[in-house]
């Protein structure tokens, strides 16, 4: 166990430490001069000058490389080009910002599909089942940006009952989070399904209905419990992979999220807020990586790492 | 010098003649107005900078006005009218104009707004070399004669001095704050003198100002606070007005209006305006140095079918003289008998005039080449959602060059890097051609003169973002400029025009009108020919707030 | 081949959405002749017209026919998600044949490489790498040829590797054969299954990630068609012509849901059926999107769920 956390917290450092060399090869990958991208296109000579100097781009790639490490070690970013603000200010309050859309949107997947794939799995075969089936599938092969526009125009064109843009009050959560939970569910449900459907074929399950358990209990206690491990780190990878559609999301529903400011940066080329973005998102996913694998060995001990 | 109350800037005078543009105020003005709540105000991008010297952006503008006031404004009647001003004299040889200040006024940080104050802002900005410097061509430096007096002291007589104080840009602001600040620190941060603080700034939100309770107008302001969304997509803000989650918004797609107005609880108001569309063709690059394609260019482009399909018919007109449009001083109908535009679209008029000049298809792929074999293919620059329909605008551009042989790449920057990357001095602009547009914020033709295709007002001075010289248009704008008589004043701006189709300096585009769409419950917010909406006036009906069932 | 067909022609479900995905192939190799008009040709005088028998998803702002335009989207689609495809297989078959064969340092590290794509949405991967690649066709070929990758490295590496232990290959190499002439003959043959059901289970992720960067702005610009692109400007005129939004999305789900119904019934004929087989596929069509370094060891810890 101690093992396992130490070498997937080694783990975790080189990702960290690739993903630092990375970012910093994105000042020299983007053609120009690196000072000017990191000052802004528009910014006076001095101020492209403190830069350089700041940031040693003058100097040999090495020791500009390990002066970036250090400085980003430290948490500076650098300034956006364009309102002059240090980067982590502008990045943590959008932390929390698509924390609170991917947990909202992570809670309605789980129930939904724990709720339907354990009915589908418990009428297999059946007309519930298959409807579930094919709705989940058409779920899955809908990408958020047709369910987030259809949305959009039914529910706040059409029938004006909800707001949308920005997040000020409940009810601008409802779109956003059942856009971006409803293509999670899908994916889950059909995942749910499978593992109920395989908990179901076995024998203890046999035995428990020929001792006369009712079928609610037997699905429900039995099955669920034996199927839950499976279900656990499914949602873990789930977790990881709803941060991913916010991006999409956030951009629909002008969410200001952390995916957004990406996608801004990326167009209004703010280079350190980019950077900055990427960091954090990058981090965010090898956390969630870690802690899933770190539950997945805790939930079921048999399970050891190479 | 003078004492007596003299009318310097010849602005003025005409400027109250000129055709009134405006639509007649639409509150009530029998309403009481009533004291307290929050305006939401939902405006398109994000500005690059707040800090006026460096930014010129109209929506930029709407921000910082505010919190930010200058000494003189233009109001809805095109007149000017002064506002920290309170009167103004000019000495003999018109080399000097005192400006006497509103007294008691303070700036948000504390400091007093004085001679001094003011004085130090346009000597700033004249040292550190302003964006709008090329309007104040003349201007030595100014001084404080008195602590509650201002002297601008002139190279040469210069008759726009005044309206051109009122460009929103040269807003005063508080000294003491930008020297402890910086102007990096004024980008996210402005502290004038006007009827809002600025509270908060979060990047790609929005901008909060609070009601300042020590304001210079007793009565003013009525609301509590202004809060400025930034919200890019204009179908999103159309939503969101008409769900009643924003209070007001502008550039609106024309599509949507005739349904916002059958919307009894909104109020739309639509005004011309001065801004017209134009595409800025960098000279440095060649073949936008060549005058024949310049001109071709200007006739490839269909302007009553982007009014048609951009703008629904009704939302923009085309252009009928090259930069100016009615309402501005020396404004003349520079068609041709029986055209519909300047520039009349006719394609097989750019294809001749092309080949003529040595560009055709000589490789059968579909693009014309020069004579030396380049493609004529080019990257255009545009903006999306910055005014209403440029993106829109940009894609036609692309379809119609594309039929004269003419390969065209959109390149879609966000706001803030599309301001920052066509405000570039020469040897740094990179782009080829850039989608903007161009309004005239003091309705005198001296702006456009001296500060869009002046030779002084390359990039980064003024606005001549094409680094287009011309010996003659220089000389009938500087004699324009200088010229104390009024008849003499308006030839030289028709000759300037007439010169301008002559050389065709940038690709001329149709001119937008003004649209402001408010929950009917505003009142008192101003739409201006300048593309300005000032709420800072405005109130709100709380019970007909209520009534509509918004609560916030 | 023949066997495969029989088994294949029984999945009712995988032959007629394998016949869709056909026909949208054709429809994508035909497009330029079967447009009903110039997708480019501006109209501006009919501009905006809903639905109707002579424009079948209306015209769009400047009078462009929609249905023609989605018709050359669904070309511009499928260029450039089975060019990444190539590009993910040819790259990543052969990286994964050679470190899987060689083993060592080399295989270390591209296996860690591996990994620590694997932990990123493909979403993420895609918008990083078009940055650096440019926002065009070309940039969405690489950004999702780039992030697919690992999984063609990984499913090459690992027939290498189980391969490599066979009688026959020992053999071979006991009798002096070179490496590149048993990765041709011995390796490659064993490795075209999965890599061709992998291939196809991909198609769909590669759609879907494809319009997503172009409805961003960040993948194919106008004036090409795209339907994540023309979603995105169908977005902006919502109130005034919704029916904007019909033709890219329908044309968008048809594409995804044949593509996805095929992969699943070529795989169940493919690999014959297993217990738990069902729920490897899961995981492995989970992982696809999902994307962690554990991918191998969830599958195994599934699996061992499943047998004990």
């Amino acid at each position: 166990m101690l093992r396992l956390i130490v070498s997937r917290l080694i783990f975790m450092v080189l990702a960290a430490f690739l993903l630092l060399s990375f970012l910093f090869a994105l000042f020299h990958l983007i053609p120009g001069d690196p000072a000017q991208l990191m000052a802004g296109d528009n910014a006076p000579e001095h101020l492209v000058q403190s830069i350089r100097a700041a940031y040693g781009f003058d100097q040999p790639l090495t020791t500009q490389y390990f002066n970036y490490m250090g400085k980003v070690l430290q948490g500076d970013f650098g300034l956006s080009n364009y309102s002059r603000q240090p980067v982590l200010d502008i990045v943590f309050p959008r932390i929390v910002n698509t924390a609170a859309l991917a947990g909202c949107a992570m809670l309605l997947a789980m129930t939904t599909s724990l709720i339907l794939g354990s009915f589908s799995a418990m009428f297999w075969n059946r007309p519930l089942d298959k409807g579930v089936t094919v709705v989940s599938l058409i779920g899955i092969c809908t990408p958020v940006f047709v369910t987030g526009i259809i949305g959009i125009y039914v529910f706040a064109v059409w029938l004006r009952w909800l707001p949308i843009g920005g997040m000020s009050t409940w009810k601008h959560f409802v779109l956003p989070v059942a856009t971006l939970g409803a293509y999670q569910a899908a994916i889950f449900t059909r995942m749910v399904r499978s593992c109920m459907v395989d908990a179901l074929s076995r024998d203890f399950i046999t035995t428990a209905r020929a001792k006369g358990a009712p079928e609610r209990t037997v699905v429900f206690h039995h099955a669920l419990r034996n199927a839950l491990l499976p279900i656990i780190t499914l949602f873990g990878l789930g977790l990881g992979h709803t941060l991913g559609g916010s991006v999409v999301t956030e951009t629909i529903f002008n969410w200001p999220g952390l995916g957004r400011l990406m996608v801004d940066a990326i167009l209004s080329r703010d280079l350190p807020v980019l950077q900055g973005s990427i960091f954090f998102f990058a981090i965010i996913f090898i956390l969630v990586n870690l802690i899933v694998d770190i539950l997945y060995t805790w939930a079921d001990p048999r399970i050891s790492y190479d | 010098m003078t004492t007596h109350k003299k009318r310097v800037a010849r602005g003025v005078a005409y400027m109250a003649a000129a055709a009134t543009i405006n639509a007649a105020p639409l509150f009530a003005q029998d309403m009481e107005p009533q004291y307290g709540g929050e305006l939401i105000y939902a405006q398109s991008g994000e500005k690059f900078s707040l800090f006026p010297g460096r930014n010129t952006d109209n929506g930029a503008q709407d921000i910082w006005l505010n919190a930010c006031e200058n000494l003189f404004e233009i109001n809805e009647d095109s007149e000017l009218v002064p506002v920290l001003a309170e009167s103004w004299e000019v000495s003999d040889d018109e080399k000097t104009v005192t400006i006497k200040l509103r007294e008691g006024v303070a700036f948000h940080d504390g400091t007093p707004f004085n001679g001094e104050a003011v004085a130090f802002v346009f000597n700033e900005a004249k040292e550190k070399e302003f964006i709008y410097m090329s309007l104040l061509e003349g201007f030595d430096y100014a001084d404080a004669p008195s602590e509650n007096e201002v002297a601008f002291h002139l190279a040469a007589p210069f008759a726009a001095l005044l309206p051109n104080l009122a460009y929103k840009p040269l807003c005063i602001f508080s000294p003491t704050a930008y020297q402890e600040m910086g102007e990096e620190g004024m980008a996210t941060k402005i502290v004038g003198t006007g009827p809002f603080t600025h509270e908060e700034y979060v990047k790609g939100e929005y901008n909060l100002f609070v009601k300042n309770e020590n304001y210079w107008q007793d009565e003013l302001p009525y609301l509590d606070s202004i809060r400025m969304l930034v919200v890019p997509d204009p179908a999103t803000r159309t939503a969101m007005l008409e769900s009643g989650e924003i209070d007001r918004t502008v550039q609106i797609s024309d599509f949507d209006l005739p349904r916002l107005e059958a919307n009894p609880e909104l109020t739309v108001r639509t005004m011309a305006s001065t801004r017209q569309f134009y595409v800025v063709l960098n000279h440095m690059k060649a073949p936008f140095d060549n005058q024949d394609v310049r001109l071709a260019l200007n006739y490839a482009i269909d302007k009553a079918g982007i009014v048609q399909s951009v703008f629904a018919g009704t939302g923009a007109t085309v252009p009928m003289a090259p930069t100016l449009s009615p309402g501005v001083y020396g404004y003349t109908d520079m068609r041709k008998d029986g055209e519909d535009s300047i520039f009349q679209y006719d394609a097989d008029k750019a294809r001749s005039m092309l080949t003529d000049a040595g560009f055709e298809d000589r490789n059968g792929d579909g693009t014309i080449e020069g004579e030396d074999g380049t493609e004529l293919s080019f990257k255009l620059w545009t903006r999306r959602g910055g005014t209403k329909g440029d993106y829109q605008v940009a894609q036609l551009l692309q379809a119609f060059l594309g039929e004269i042989g003419i390969g065209i790449d959109l390149e879609v920057m966000e706001g803030a890097a599309f301001s920052a990357a066509v405000s570039q001095p020469p040897e740094d602009a990179k782009y080829e051609m850039a989608l903007l547009s161009w309004g005239i914020p003091t309705a005198d033709p001296d702006e456009p003169m001296m500060y869009f295709t002046h030779t002084k007002a390359w990039k980064p001075k003024g606005a001549n973002r094409m680094f287009f010289s011309s010996s003659e248009i220089d000389r009938l704008a500087d004699l324009a400029h200088t010229t104390t008589d009024q008849e003499k004043r308006k030839e030289y701006v028709v000759a300037w025009m007439a010169q301008l189709l002559e050389e065709a300096p940038v690709i001329y585009l149709p001119t937008i009108h003004l649209t402001l769409g408010s929950r009917s419950y505003v009142h008192g917010d101003r739409i201006l020919a300048t593309d300005n909406y000032p709420a800072v006036s405005a109130w709100i009906d709380q019970e007909e707030k209520a009534r509509q069932g918004i609560k916030r | 081949m023949r066997n495969f067909l029989r088994q294949f022609s029984r999945d009712r479900v995988g032959v007629v959405f394998g016949l869709i995905l056909i026909a949208i192939y054709i429809v994508a190799i035909t497009a330029q002749w079967i447009v009903p008009s110039d997708p480019y040709k501006t109209q501006l005088s009919q501009g905006m017209r809903p639905p109707s028998w002579e424009h079948w998803f209306g015209t769009d702002q400047f009078g462009r026919d929609m249905l023609s335009r989605v018709i050359l989207a669904t070309q511009v689609t499928a260029k450039i998600t089975t060019s990444a495809l190539l590009f993910a297989v040819l790259l990543g078959v052969p990286i994964g044949m050679i470190v899987g064969y060689h083993g060592g340092w080399l295989d270390e590290i591209i296996m860690r490489i591996t990994d620590i794509m694997l932990i990123f949405p493909i979403i993420m991967l895609a918008i990083v790498i078009v940055v650096i690649a440019g926002p065009s066709e070309r940039g969405v070929v690489i950004a999702l040829g780039m992030s697919q990758l690992p999984q063609f490295i990984r499913i090459a590496r690992g027939v290498t590797l189980s391969v490599k232990q066979e009688l026959y290959v020992e053999a071979a190499i006991a009798a002096g054969a070179g490496w590149p002439f048993i990765l041709r003959r011995h390796i490659w043959p064993n490795i075209s299954t999965p890599v061709i059901v992998q291939a196809t289970l991909t198609l769909p992720v590669f759609v879907l990630n494809a319009s997503a960067l172009s409805y961003l702005g960040l993948g194919v610009q106008p004036p090409t068609p795209e339907w994540g692109q023309m979603l995105n400007e169908a977005k902006e005129l919502l109130i005034a012509a919704p029916y904007l939004i019909i033709g890219p999305s329908v044309a968008l789900f048809l594409f995804v849901i044949s593509a996805n119904l095929l992969g699943d019934s070529l795989q169940e004929t493919l690999n014959p059926k297993t217990k738990g087989q069902r729920m490897k596929r899961e995981f492995q069509k989970f992982s696809r999107r999902g994307l962690k370094p554990g991918k191998m060891r969830v599958e195994r810890a599934a699996r061992a769920e499943i047998q004990r």
